[in-house]
């Protein structure tokens, strides 16, 4: 016993001396030299770096690598998606449509560089997220980050892409928190931020019941819905309506929320403002607001439910329920219509033949078209097809998707106006023609930010 | 026709047996210590990973492999010492290693308590009570929003690198959360290979092996199976605590009962009852998933991942029964031969033999020898098999 305690004891000995004596390979490893930014180029396009990179809040001396050096050959995009694990199903049809809209979009952006997407697995968790988003930093050297779903997501590539100036153009997220450009500049984000979507909902109560009225809030127990309930409780502070009743219902549950509608219901509420996460939920709950004979004067649903196979399965039940669109859905009856939708469709068929195309391909098309969008006003700019560029351009554009519903605009004017998305379309399901039918378009463009965002 | 094939005869405890031991002592930690030098740091951030899952697979493995008693609640207490770290470090301003001092006690007690309704159970009926409180954690967690951060998530979990040269590097963060991991397995590995060649183990196995006799024999089966629970669950919860400094973010899904599905299945696969195959399996539970997700990445159409992760984990049950380590193990069988040590009648006083403890362990049969190990009984020369 003795003799083995000895030898352990040298031999830990031996390995803290060599520690010590060892330089520290954590300098040596990945990230790239530090070189000081503004190295190449002219002085004009330097001083206008430094320029865009201080209104940013952007120290370039931290940059591991470059950013304002001109990108040039082929330019890296890396990715993370859930393609493994329970929420694969919902969230893997994104990179078809990010595919596609890569393979589309080099071919017809007229930009001098070409783009190529790597897309690692996440299983929507955050810490592999992390993982991922290291490995595609560190390993495959990719320039940018674009798409990463969910805003717990989100925030575990945030701080990575901080470090490693790799800028995510745009995050998938609603969340409030992660709209975070004080502390993370090199973070944008794309799609409807669930503040604005609940902001629609007071609007439209506003001008319907002008002397207010009584709601009933349901939300998820997820991520989503705690900032529904943290939107609904702000907007409604100082107005007339009063949220009578609160109820939650889990991601999970498979079983229709009987318990909730007659807790709502005996609430003596009028107003139903309900964001159910995504899935079967959406029907079961108007089915189950039917059953219960509960007839509220408005029944506002989460725009995560506006899919029309989400509500399809609902039948007459769904008459008259509202929802604030922003997703161009490919099954909708205008979509044959439109031609803009039309030929991104084209564009996925071509790129990716045989997959199945619904509104998440779409949506995963339309993210990587943001990405195009601020490349080519990059392009365009004094700052040039650099990695600052194309953020600065992400953070200062206005720009119009097929992918979204007609009059519905991304824009964005740092720091003013950091929330991409604002406006939406206020829709009431017409159970007969199966299809949504719109209303009005509420656009609060420059008015949520610090709302929709993290207040600066 | 066949000629035996040349093997070299390694005579047990003798100077080639521990030179050999040592030979590979050493190069454990040295590995240990060159990894980061030789690797990216995502790769380390990755094997820092899979080596989280390592430390809560030695403590599963302690109560399923050793002691034979099935967990399907250990991701609940994997997610019992991330939180306790996460609250306590966030909202409390406590430090890292305190907090996780209080998840081993704290985990150590929960754990204790769970395994009293589960005493007079076995099998099944014990992965039952356990079911429970691997299904009750993230819902609690949803339920406890306000101290959880529930769905969102709880963020800004950290421990920053001491201010040295080693940790000082643009990538220090990532070194600093390896060794930090690495140094829990080390002491988890420890607490369990002690634990288990001591007496108290050997009465953990006699009740695994044959609860009535080792009842008779005299092993205290409700002080043994509370302490192994808790212990168990205590190196569980080590874990979550390095869980939640590592990653700094905290999602109620990623304690689910899927993780302790995954944790199972990598004891198995890494080899159950063994001191180095939970080490595998946190490997494999980690890297199965991600290679499963890079092969799918390469066709983004056929989603076939999920396909994959099932293949993989049927091929590695298929070929190897005895798990990773019965592979190494058969490997080295081909090079070298151990001869067990011949035991020899000893008459010892009472107090000098307590101290040998480890020796019994090692004598034919090893750690699975009964309590009756500690008899000084004659052996002959050609017993080989246990007493």
């Amino acid at each position: 016993m003795s003799k083995k305690l000895v030898v352990r004891a040298l031999a830990t000995l031996a390995v803290v001396t060599t520690t010590a004596a060892c330089s520290s390979p954590s300098s040596g490893g990945g990230g790239g030299k530090s070189t000081p930014a503004g190295t190449s180029g002219t002085s004009s396009g330097q001083s206008a770096a430094q320029k865009a990179a201080a209104e940013l809040g952007i120290d370039l001396s931290k940059c591991p690598t470059d950013i304002t050096k001109p990108l040039s050959g082929t330019v890296k995009i890396g990715g993370t998606l859930a393609l493994t694990g329970p929420v694969a199903p919902a969230l893997a049809p994104l990179l078809v449509g990010e595919k596609a809209a890569v393979d589309d979009l080099n071919a017809t952006s007229g930009l001098p560089v070409k783009f190529s997407l790597t897309v690692k697995d996440d299983q929507f968790a955050p810490d592999k997220t992390a993982v991922a988003a290291q490995e595609l930093m560190q390993s495959d050297k990719v320039d940018f980050m674009s798409g990463t779903v969910g805003t717990a997501n989100v925030a575990a590539v945030e701080p990575l892409a901080q470090k490693y100036c790799v800028p995510l153009i745009p995050g998938n997220a609603g969340g409030a928190s992660v709209d975070n450009p004080k502390k993370y500049p090199f973070t944008t984000l794309w799609g409807s931020p669930s503040y604005v979507d609940v902001k629609g909902w007071f609007q439209y109560l506003q001008e319907k019941f002008p002397n207010g009225a009584k709601v009933a809030l349901m939300t998820a127990n997820t991520d989503s819905g705690l900032n529904y309930l943290a939107a609904a409780n702000d907007l409604s502070k100082g107005t007339k309506f009063q949220i009578v009743s609160k109820t939650t219902l889990d991601a999970t549950d498979t079983n229709a929320p009987s318990s909730q509608v007659t807790t709502m219901k005996a609430s003596g509420a009028n107003v139903l403002l309900a964001s159910v996460s995504p899935g079967p939920q959406c029907a079961s709950l108007v089915n189950e607001v039917a059953q219960h004979g509960w007839k509220p004067d408005a029944f506002l649903i989460t725009n995560s439910c506006s899919t029309l196979a989400l509500m399809k399965p609902a039948g007459a039940a769904a008459q008259g329920v509202m929802t604030n669109l922003w997703l161009n859905d490919p099954s909708s009856a205008s979509a044959a219509s439109d031609a803009g939708l039309q030929k991104i469709l084209a564009a996925i068929k071509k790129y990716q033949p045989g997959q199945p195309i619904n509104g998440s391909t779409v949506s995963g098309y339309s993210v990587m078209q943001v990405f195009f969008k601020a490349a080519q006003q990059a392009a365009q700019s004094n700052l040039g097809l650099s990695r600052l560029g194309i953020l600065y351009a992400a953070w200062h554009m206005t720009f119009q998707t097929a992918a979204w519903v007609p009059g519905l605009v991304y824009s964005m004017d740092f720091p003013n106006d950091v929330v991409n998305l604002e406006a939406e379309q206020l829709s009431s399901f017409d159970a007969k023609a199966g299809q949504w039918e719109k209303i009005k378009i509420y656009d609060f463009n420059g008015q949520t930010t610090g709302k929709a965002s993290v207040p600066s | 026709m066949s000629t035996p094939r040349r093997r070299i005869t390694v005579v047990e405890d003798s100077m080639l047996h521990r030179g050999l031991r040592l030979v590979r002592a050493a190069a454990v930690v040295g590995l240990v210590y060159a990894l980061p030098y030789l690797v990216e740091p995502f790769r380390l951030s990755q094997i820092t990973g899979a080596c989280t899952y390592a430390i809560v697979i030695v403590g599963l493995n302690l109560l399923s492999g050793f002691g034979g008693q099935v967990s399907l609640g250990h991701a609940a207490f994997f997610g019992l010492g991330a939180y306790t770290t996460g609250i306590l470090t966030t909202k409390h301003g406590v430090s890292a290693p305190v907090s996780f001092i209080v998840d081993i006690v704290l985990a150590f007690v929960v754990g204790a308590l769970v395994a009293l309704p589960a005493l007079r159970l076995k099998g099944i009926y014990v992965a039952l009570v356990t079911l429970a409180v691997g299904l009750i954690f993230p819902a609690l967690v949803t339920k406890f929003a306000s101290l959880t951060g529930g769905a969102a998530g709880l963020f800004g979990v950290e421990y920053g690198a001491p201010n040295t040269a080693y940790f000082g590097g643009f990538n220090g963060d990532t070194l600093w959360h390896y060794w930090l991991v690495m140094i829990g397995l080390g002491l988890s590995c420890l607490v369990v290979r002690n634990l288990v060649r001591s007496r108290f183990g050997r009465g953990v196995v006699a009740l695994r092996d044959n609860e009535a006799a080792a009842i008779v024999m005299g092993v205290r089966r409700t002080s043994v199976r509370a302490v192994t629970f808790g212990t168990s669950a205590a190196i569980g919860s080590l874990a979550g605590g390095l869980f939640a400094v590592t990653n700094g973010i905290l999602t109620p899904t990623a304690f689910s009962l899927l993780l302790t599905l995954y944790l199972l299945a990598g004891m198995i696969i890494g080899g159950t009852g063994t001191f180095w195959g939970p080490i595998f399996g946190g490997f494999i539970v980690y890297y199965v998933p991600v290679w499963a997700g890079d092969l799918s990445s390469v066709d983004s159409g056929s989603n076939l991942a999920g396909v994959f992760l099932g293949a993989i984990i049927i091929v590695i049950t298929f070929v190897l029964r005895s798990g990773v380590l019965g592979l190494l193990r058969a490997a080295t069988g081909l090079v070298f031969v151990l001869q067990p040590r011949i035991p020899t009648h000893t008459t010892r006083a009472p107090a000098e033999h307590a101290g040998e403890a480890g020796d019994v362990a090692r004598r034919p049969g090893g750690p699975t020898s009964t309590p009756a190990d500690d008899l000084d009984v004659p052996v002959r020369p050609d017993a080989s098999s246990r007493i």
